[in-house]
């Protein structure tokens, strides 16, 4: 026979497991990411901030400890071009369509076109700045994150969802703009 | 196993750009380098997972765009690539994987969207960079130089140069 002791024991154990499991949801679910529409007159963007970080970020082919994505590899490549993965459970915005990290790519700049040279010199500081993240020698790096093109707006918050494992460095006309406040050229 | 590039220019893209009537030499040549370029003539389905399909890699949702905002436009050549469907009831997704004469087709017509003329018939670098800017975009993975070493390493370094002489 149990005793109102055990009992009032068992009910305390039991309330410890579930307090712990309750903080440890919230220390897990990433929290809701501001994410701003923007309509350039030629397609809509979803814009927000992400704080990378040496926990959420995998710097393909250069980890030694990560199985690398065929194909990707955190090198600098012309035009600007490079990129980094985000652990998908580290991130605020929900990709069905992917298993374990999204594809956060740089694209890629004209060095011909006006002020192709100075974009892409941007572009390989921001370059420069995540690799001292990788060699933790920074412990964030914020950057602009553009969702477009493979996102839809859903009900649920945060209202999108990724339809594809790739996103992207905010991007206006070819130089990478690190904020997601309207931006004109 | 990849396909023989030179037959596949002649027997395949050739053709359907006669048919289309949307053939030039720079444009049977940049559709092969796209078709080198993006699949080495032998992905139909894109490695990691990802949307594209085909020898091009062309994702359904651009083939969308593509038929929604360009070919509803242009009814004689929008009936002439339907008509290289592999059945008039195809769906034009499979198609884009498996069909490489509507494929094809479909590249093409996604080049001529672009602003811009084709560049001269064996200029790599121009092709490359045409490439770059309008088909795989600045957000694709790729740049001028894998081209150019895509090219190179399937065609043969020399390729053009003799063709100039």
């Amino acid at each position: 026979m149990i005793g109102n002791g055990h009992w009032r024991c068992a009910a305390v154990v039991l309330g410890l497991i579930a307090s712990c499991w309750f903080v440890n949801g919230l220390r897990a679910a990433p929290p809701q990411p501001e994410i701003r529409k923007s309509d350039s007159g030629k397609a809509v963007h979803y814009l927000m901030m992400f704080e990378l970080t040496r926990d959420n970020t995998v710097f393909p082919g250069v980890d030694p400890d990560v199985s690398a994505t065929p194909g990707a590899s955190f090198t600098l490549r012309d035009g600007g071009q490079f990129e980094v993965e985000i652990m998908k459970s580290a991130f605020p915005v929900s990709a069905p369509a992917c298993k374990t990290r999204l594809i956060l790519r740089m694209p890629w700049t004209n060095s011909e076109a006006p002020q192709g040279k100075v974009a892409i010199a941007d572009k390989e500081a921001l370059f420069a700045r995540l690799d001292k993240l990788r060699q933790r020698q920074l412990g964030a790096v914020p950057v602009a994150i553009d969702l477009s093109p493979y996102v839809k707006a859903t009900a649920a918050p945060p209202g999108v969802e990724l339809t594809a494992c790739n996103i992207f460095f905010r991007d206006v006309g070819g130089r990478y703009v690190d904020m997601i406040d309207d931006f004109k050229r | 196993m990849a396909l023989n590039p030179t037959i596949f220019a002649n027997t395949v893209i050739a053709p359907v750009l006669q048919q289309i009537g949307l053939f030039s030499p720079a444009a049977q040549q940049l559709l092969l380098g796209t078709a080198i370029q993006e699949s080495g003539l032998t992905a139909r389905q894109q490695r990691a997972g990802g949307p594209a399909l085909g020898l091009y890699q062309m994702e359904p949702n651009t083939a969308n765009d593509i038929w929604n905002n360009f070919l509803k436009y242009r009814q004689p050549l929008a009936k002439k690539i339907e008509s290289l469907l592999s059945s008039p009831t195809a769906s034009k997704v499979q198609d884009l994987q498996n069909n490489d004469r509507y494929a094809t087709a479909m590249a093409r017509a996604h080049y001529a969207r672009a602003p811009m003329p084709l560049p001269q018939f064996n200029d790599i670098p121009a092709m490359a960079a045409y490439w770059k800017q309008y088909y795989n975009t600045p957000l694709g993975a790729g740049s001028p130089a894998e081209f150019i070493a895509s090219w190179n390493k399937t065609m043969g370094v020399g390729a053009v140069q003799a063709a100039k002489q």
